[in-house]
């Protein structure tokens, strides 16, 4: 498994480096047509999922546990979006960002041990794989968002769609409600594993920092006095806590959290 | 006249006051302070105690406000004002809901939302349950032993113990068999394990967080003393003043290089307590049951083999608050997706983004169209002026 897991997890790599490359491209040079980068982007998503399927098979589980698997499924996910987003909204010009944040979550991804490994005890619980794998896709529509916001903010390039804002507020929605349920069956995990659905550790609080952030942004996202730059910041911010949340806690604080990095 | 006067103006500061009170804003400035605060709050109490949060975790919120907090103050400032300011939301959170009923009770639209806010409040109404009126205790069980749990009103027996060992013969998993008495009748049973506990109403008990299985001890037969038994963590005295202690177990299936459990390194040290020789006696076949330790033959006896564990038992009476809660809040979210997605569908319904944008294009229209005025009407006196 582990040799068909590099070979994968390269290609994939290597296709979202090329349709971020040739989406670059296309933006300077208008005869290249956008629909091969979007049909790049798809072959690596395509790619992912062969992947996902395959080790779910060899491990008997959803795929959503260490660095490596989580890192697959944010990849995962920024790609689904983006290319959804290059098809529904002809956002071709967005493929460029959001390759790159993929190319870097997978790069990232690389640095975790690749092998399938059984589950421990304490993570073999349907409600952990719900926890884990709505944290991330969460994470994913966070990253997505906050990309819009830069580009809302610098200035959108190419042609102008006008479809950025609905963009960024389907990815700021659904990505709020999922990580609502990730904090739901994270709650209820920990009352069964730990003795409390509430603790007083530093990753569980800071989650709840993120959500309540998030329940903040979505009342003030359709107000008139937030539109523009405003929402940009906060859609930026917002996603600067998701990585502090993420990646600062576990370099900061002993915590035992299985999700964070080095744990 | 007058009165007629007052009265209005009290209607009028108290609607004012009322919108301030349900605006999302006001939920949104309070959300942020409650946010900073926790934020901060819980680096500097890190870097102040990094054990700080174990700590807190050990007792019930209510309890540890009461009797621990005070002695960490000022550090633990920022959790009274978390605590108001938590109150402050849920207040904001409840006026709003109240007046989402109030105004818009007849639409469907929303209702996804409300049932979002109404889980959130049960939630907190649990929590705040818990932390009031819970309790959390532990038991130290051995094998077919029934004790009760100080605080709870129940007693709990340790009917059977296991550990899950991997191929390896790493320690897995513990599963318990466990029984719940309350007034000598049995109210519970079940076997409790990692992420499966025994639940009985607001009543929880956990696998166990410490526990000693198997072998813990041995009868030895030895030529100067006769029969003598040794214990994990306890030395066993030869009559010439030297001691034998356990120095490690292997138990049953474990192996580490050429020998194989059940068995125990054997220790002896001199009358200093330094070591002056080990020796791994086993009783698994093939392996050695007689040596010579420090010119005393040694023959193992018996191997000793008990099961104790530490059960921690929570009370916590909000949890199925909590749970409801968490049942409504999740219901809400999938019928507020539907109902967005279904506004992604519509291109043409009027939702809140093409709400929002159009106000602010008609404040951009109206602060252009001003300019524009503006500008003519300076350039008309200009005219005039060059006219003149």
């Amino acid at each position: 498994m582990q040799e068909t897991t590099v070979i994968l997890h390269n290609l994939a790599l290597f296709l979202y480096a090329v349709a971020a490359g040739y989406s670059i491209a296309a933006l300077f040079v208008r005869r290249l047509p956008p629909f091969v980068g979007r049909l790049t982007a798809l072959a690596g998503v395509v790619t992912q999922l062969v992947l996902l399927v395959l080790r779910w098979n060899a491990g008997s589980h959803l795929p959503v546990t260490g660095l490596f698997e989580t890192q697959q499924f944010l990849a995962l996910w920024v790609a689904t979006v983006a290319v959804y987003f290059s098809y529904r909204y002809r956002a071709d010009s967005f493929l460029p960002a959001a390759m790159l944040l993929t190319v870097a979550s997978l790069l990232f991804a690389g640095k975790g041990p690749m092998d399938v490994s059984p589950l421990t005890p304490a993570i073999d619980t349907p409600l952990f794989l719900i926890h884990v794998a709505t944290s991330f896709a969460a994470y994913g529509l966070f990253g997505v968002a906050a990309l819009l916001a830069v580009y809302r903010t610098f200035g959108w390039p190419g042609s102008p769609l006008g479809n950025e804002r609905r963009m960024m507020d389907e990815s700021l929605y659904i990505g709020y409600i999922l990580f609502t349920w990730a904090m739901i069956a994270g709650s209820l995990w920990a009352y069964l594993a730990w003795g409390s659905y509430w603790t007083w550790r530093i990753k569980g609080l800071w989650s709840w920092i993120l959500w309540f952030y998030y329940s903040g942004v979505l009342h003030v996202r359709n107000r008139p006095q937030w539109q523009g730059w405003p929402l940009n910041v906060l859609a930026i911010a917002g996603f600067a806590l998701v990585l502090f949340t993420y990646l600062g806690l576990g370099l900061l604080f002993t915590t035992s959290h299985p999700l964070l990095p080095g744990n | 006249m007058m009165h007629e006067q007052q009265k209005d103006m009290v209607r009028k500061m108290t609607s004012s006051l009322w919108r301030v009170l349900v605006h999302p804003v006001t939920f949104v400035v309070i959300t942020i302070m409650w946010c900073v605060d926790l934020a901060g709050g819980s680096i500097a109490a890190y870097f102040n105690d990094p054990q700080f949060w174990q700590k807190m975790d050990a007792y019930p919120f209510n309890l540890w406000l009461k009797q621990v907090a005070p002695k960490t103050f000022p550090v633990s400032l920022w959790v009274y004002i978390l605590v108001v300011l938590s109150f402050l939301m849920i207040l904001s959170l409840l006026l709003c809901t109240i007046n989402w009923f109030l105004k818009r009770r007849k639409k469907l639209k929303g209702y996804g939302e409300v049932l979002v806010h109404l889980g959130f409040l049960l939630i907190f109404a649990g929590f705040v349950a818990g932390s009031a009126l819970g309790h959390r205790s532990t038991v130290v069980l051995e094998e077919g032993q029934t004790l009760p749990v100080k605080g709870m009103g129940v007693s709990v027996k340790l009917k059977g113990f296991d550990v899950v060992l991997s191929p390896q013969g790493r320690p897995l998993d513990t599963i318990s068999d466990l029984v719940v008495f309350k007034d000598d009748r049995k109210v519970a049973e079940g076997k409790v394990r990692t992420n499966h506990p025994l639940i009985k109403g607001g009543t929880v008990i956990y696998p166990p967080d410490d526990y000693e299985h198997g072998v813990t001890g041995v009868v030895l037969g030895t030529s100067t003393s006769g029969a003598v038994t040794v214990r994990t963590g306890q030395d066993a005295f030869l009559r010439d003043g030297r001691a034998l202690s356990i120095g490690g177990v292997l138990q049953e299936g474990q192996r580490r290089g050429k020998v194989v459990g059940p068995g125990i390194l054997l220790l002896i040290r001199d009358r200093g307590g330094k070591v002056a020789g080990s020796t791994y006696l086993s009783s698994a076949p093939g392996m050695q049951r007689t040596a010579l330790l420090g010119g005393v033959r040694i023959t193992l006896g018996q191997l000793l083999d008990s099961s104790r564990g530490v059960f921690r038992v929570h009370y916590d009476p909000g949890v199925w608050l909590v749970i409801l809660g968490s049942v409504i809040l999740a219901l809400g979210t999938v019928w507020a997706l539907a109902g967005f997605l279904g506004i992604i569908k519509d291109e043409e319904k009027d939702d809140g983004i093409k709400h929002a944008v159009r106000s602010t294009q008609s404040k951009r229209r109206f602060s252009c169209k001003r300019v524009i005025s503006l500008t003519r009407s300076s350039q008309s006196f200009t005219k005039k002026k060059v006219q003149l």
